[in-house]
């Protein structure tokens, strides 16, 4: 266990486990909904992808749940615990077309069911999100799908301007997932430049609502790319795309074998892309 | 109901007590209060030599989470205990990490802490009371000191009409260190930065008549930010505040007495996190004035009367954004490292508070029995400018409302023999709501006080001359506590409601010993549970800083120019819950940990063995050098300050706390 200490003041804090990008156990790593952001009632897509130590793995039995509880105020988190506990199975498969609750934009966003009931809170872009749980073999995860719901809290004029400039999110797309060197024999240990290519229109530009101005700020996405293995080491687990592209090392690990690597790329309202490699690292 | 409660405890409470140890004269003595000259506490070990930090090992504190400064009094919250300085009213009392004080100990007379079931000259907490008396010193002298905490530099002076005193310090410890230190242990322990000064005159009028001029202010500034980004994530908090105030004192040839306190102040906080482009924050501006004044005249050679006024009024502006959930509140369901929610929310809010009582008490003698009966009105006003969450183009609706709050009080003591008291008090007390609870956003704009009753009995027991003892059970039942709606729809402009309630019941006892051969110490325990329900009907769950044993053992030896001091402490750990599973939340690509049973374990149990030698050296003319060199945990042991987890909760750590630390300092008297 390695640890940190301070000389004088402080403390010791581990470093506990394996790093979070190390896939080590059967794990959901990526849901992508098409389209990214729906409106409440509307079907969407989803695509998963589920890996274990042993690559990609096979999804078609996985069962897909619907969330209808909000996040209490009383629980910490992002989703309600309510809906990590029983939740009837909606769909089953690797694809499956999932409805949105009616009532989402009551449930998870801004419409009060009453005048005496507070409103939900977006997120940092502005969005409000309904859970969908997906468990294959060995691994829970929860996506969530983007709500289109109006803006709250706004004046007319702003709330008209808004309904005209809101494009709904939009998947960002991974144009190229690529290593500095090839990767059908690479030598123990060698460290590997990754590079993921995003596609020109991923990085989306969308009218931010400020409520204290009652102002609509242009925004661009944040893309991020969070980085997965089944082997070896990565310099980061997550790290950002500037301009196009985002770049990290892997470390080839020092067993031969083939590996693999994933590439999950995020926009900031919830949009994703997936891409995979698979070295063979020399024996 | 609950002042029928108090009348009905308080007619069948027995008696009122005299703690013994470290009392001065013929002053009053509040049930289970304990108090420290500055003289003995400074050459307590871990105190940094600092008097006020020898007061969070008094009997009846929780140890506190290192680096917090946080003081825990019988079960209350930090909140819960009223801070002042000469009787004004102060936000803290200690700089960030709780290493150091904010007045120095040349400036400090006494410390006295008042647990619970205080008198009605007291109020305005649920918790106790903790006063730090000042005086400024008697003679003309230069000071400077440095260790690896701070610099501090000092200078009083002596006139035909009075004295006065002047300092400032300054931190050292974050230039010191911080370039030293890995990421990993900035993100953990954040390094305060922290400035301090006073100024202090005081003016001889006539005979026994007085009048003090103080001035004094803190500022503390914690920055930490790990990762680099889109990925940052770290703290910045600022807290400035000053006081300004007016103390004047006379004492009549007849045996009353009156003091009058009048003060002004201002802080500005602001409390702000980040993590993966989220943020939460909360900046306040306060302003706040007060006022205390007392009269007493004595009845007879062994009774008194006394009344007054004790008053605040703050107005006090708050901008804040981010989670309703971040910061956290006692309560929470939450793990250490667990980033900040990701929703997002907005408030801009004004309250002005006023809080003024009258009140009345009186120490009757009859014989060995000692009768104290008080009584407190108190008056609550407030006003907030936002009845719900503002909407634009309608001009915002205010809020504005009046409480009336009796606060009865009775103390009663028997003395038994030379050597013996009984006592018991009991008395009903309430709290206004803090200003950053009343956002129509993120709290409830209609919150109103919360209350509790206090009831503590106990015996006070002269062993021999040197040695004293004293053992108090106590009893603290609060009601009306604001608490996160639990409703899975919440009320408009109802994020807290004040429906929460808790109880808190222990025994404190303490074995004193002072003066034979240089030595003196004591020895504390206490045994305690705390409970809170934050739902009627709802699961009694502990009290976030439980704590149910505490035990204390510090004493120091004089032997010349030289001082040696040793404490040796051991604390259950504060509860915890446990995490039982996680989930994988795929847009933030990171796992969600799931909880189980609310503080359902513990971390473990802290011990620690702290030493400490000083000398002092003569260099002529009255000038001295003080050396004084501290180590604490002087045993290594890792306590554990907390639990962390991996990054997908399936395997558990602990962070420690304080390695063995060794400070090396000197302070210079010209």
């Amino acid at each position: 266990m390695r640890r940190a200490c301070l000389l004088v003041l402080a403390a010791c804090a581990p470093d506990l486990g394996p790093p979070e990008y190390l896939v080590d156990r059967p794990r959901v790593i990526a849901v992508q909904a098409s389209p990214a952001e729906v409106a409440p009632g509307q079907a969407a897509t989803f695509r998963v992808l589920a890996v274990g130590p042993d690559g990609p793995l096979d999804a078609s039995a996985a069962a897909w749940g619907l969330c209808t509880a909000p996040l209490p105020l009383t629980e910490t988190g992002t989703v309600a615990s309510a809906c990590a506990g029983d939740l009837p199975v909606v769909a089953r498969g690797s694809n499956p077309t999932l409805s949105t609750s009616p009532d989402a934009c009551s449930l998870f966003g801004p419409i009060a069911t009453s005048e005496t009931h507070r409103a939900r809170n977006p997120d940092a872009t502005g969005g409000f999100y309904q859970p969908m749980r997906v468990q294959t073999e060995g691994a829970t995860a929860f996506a969530q799908e983007r709500l289109l719901c109006p803006l709250a809290q706004a004046t007319l004029p702003v709330a008209l301007d808004f309904q005209r400039r809101y494009t709904p999110n939009q998947n960002p797309t991974i144009e190229r997932f690529a290593a500095s060197i090839p990767l059908d024999a690479v030598p123990k240990g060698t460290h590997v430049e990754l590079t993921v290519t995003v596609g020109t229109a991923s990085m989306e530009v969308f009218p931010l609502f400020e409520p204290a101005p009652q102002a609509l700020v242009d925004t661009s996405e944040t893309l991020t790319v969070s980085w997965y293995a089944t082997a070896g080491a990565l310099l980061e687990a997550q790290t950002t795309v500037e301009g196009v592209s985002a770049q990290n090392e892997w470390i080839a690990p020092s067993t031969g074998g083939r590996t693999f690597l994933w590439a999950v790329l995020h926009d900031s309202r919830g949009g994703v892309d997936m891409a995979q490699l698979a070295p063979q690292v020399a024996p | 109901m609950r002042l029928a409660v108090a009348l009905a405890l308080c007619a069948f409470g027995a008696l009122a007590q005299e703690l013994e140890g470290s009392v001065e004269g013929e002053r009053r003595k509040d049930a289970g209060e304990i108090g420290m000259r500055a003289s003995e506490a400074r050459d307590l070990a871990g105190s940094h030599g600092d008097a006020v930090v020898a007061a969070q090992m008094l009997p009846g504190i929780a140890r506190e989470p290192a680096g917090s400064g946080q003081l825990v009094v019988w079960g209350a919250l930090p909140a819960e205990t009223r801070l002042a300085i000469d009787g004004i009213d102060v936000p803290a009392l200690y700089h960030g990490g709780g290493l150091r004080s904010v007045v120095p100990t040349e400036l400090v007379r006494r410390i006295d802490l008042l647990p619970a079931a205080f008198g009605a000259s007291w109020g305005r907490a649920l918790g106790g009371v903790l006063d730090v008396e000042m005086a400024a010193p008697e003679t003309a002298s230069a000071r400077a000191a440095a260790d690896p905490l701070d610099a501090h530099a000092a200078a009083s002076a002596t006139f035909a009409a009075g004295r006065a005193f002047a300092g400032v310090r300054y931190s050292l410890l974050d230039r010191i260190l911080g370039p030293h230190l890995s990421e990993t242990a900035r993100e953990v322990f954040p390094l305060p930065r922290y400035l301090d000064g006073q100024l202090v005159a005081s003016f001889d009028l006539r005979a026994h008549e007085t009048l003090e001029v103080l001035l004094f202010g803190s500022s503390d500034t914690e920055s930490r930010s790990v990762g680099q980004g889109a990925f940052a994530r770290g703290d910045d908090n600022l807290d400035r505040w000053g006081r300004l105030g007016l103390r004047y004192r006379r004492q009549l040839d007849d045996g009353a007495d009156t003091t009058i306190v009048a003060w002004a102040g201002d802080q500005v906080t602001s409390l702000g996190s980040f993590a993966d482009l989220g943020f939460s924050g909360q900046t306040s501006w306060a302003q706040s004035a007060g006022l205390r004044a007392a009269y007493r005249m004595p009845l007879g050679d062994v009774s008194d009367v006394s009344f007054g006024v004790d008053g605040i009024f703050t107005r006090t502006h708050l901008r804040r954004n981010g989670s309703l959930t971040t910061p956290a509140r006692e309560g929470d369901v939450r793990a250490f490292g667990e980033p900040p929610g990701v929703d997002v929310a907005f408030d801009d809010w004004t309250v002005g508070q006023g809080d003024v009582a009258l009140f009345l008490e009186s120490n009757l003698s009859f014989g060995d029995f000692t009768i104290s009966p008080g009584f407190r009105a108190v008056a609550i006003a407030s006003d907030v400018s936002a009845l719900v969450p503002l909407v634009p183009t309608t001009a915002p609706l205010g809020s504005s409302q009046l409480e009336i709050l009796p606060e009865p009080r009775l103390q009663v003591a028997y003395r038994a023999s030379d050597r013996l008291r009984v006592f018991a008090a009991a008395g009903l007390h309430h709290q206004a709501p803090a200003p950053e609870d009343l956002s129509a956003t993120f709290g409830a704009p209609t919150l109103t006080s919360s209350s509790a009753v206090h009831i503590a009995a106990g015996a006070a027991y002269r062993i021999a001359n040197h040695w004293t003892s004293e053992a108090t059970g106590y009893l603290r039942l609060l009601d009306d506590l604001p608490t996160r709606s639990p409703r899975p729809t919440p009320l408009l402009a109802q994020a807290f409601v004040e429906q929460g309630t808790g109880k808190a019941y222990g025994v404190q006892a303490v074995l004193r010993w002072q003066g034979a051969s240089g030595w003196s110490g004591f020895f504390s325990a206490l045994v305690s549970r705390s409970e809170r329900q934050d739902v009627p009907g709802g699961p009694t769950r502990l009290f976030d800083f439980d704590q149910p044993l505490a035990l204390t053992a510090a004493g120091s030896w004089r032997l010349g120019r030289n001082i040696l001091g040793a404490r040796v402490r051991y604390a259950s750990g504060f509860p915890r819950t446990p995490v039982q599973g996680s989930f994988f939340d795929v847009q933030q690509g990171r796992e969600e940990p799931l909880f189980g049973a609310q503080n359902s374990e513990r971390l473990p149990a802290f011990f620690a063995l702290d030493l400490s030698a000083a000398r002092t050296f003569s260099l002529g003319a009255g000038r001295t050098l003080r050396v004084y060199v501290e180590l604490e945990n002087a045993t290594a042991h890792a306590n554990a300050e907390d639990y962390v987890y991996s990054s997908d909760w399936s395997t558990r750590g602990i962070v420690e706390g304080l390695p063995p630390l060794a400070l090396l300092g000197a302070e210079i008297v010209l």
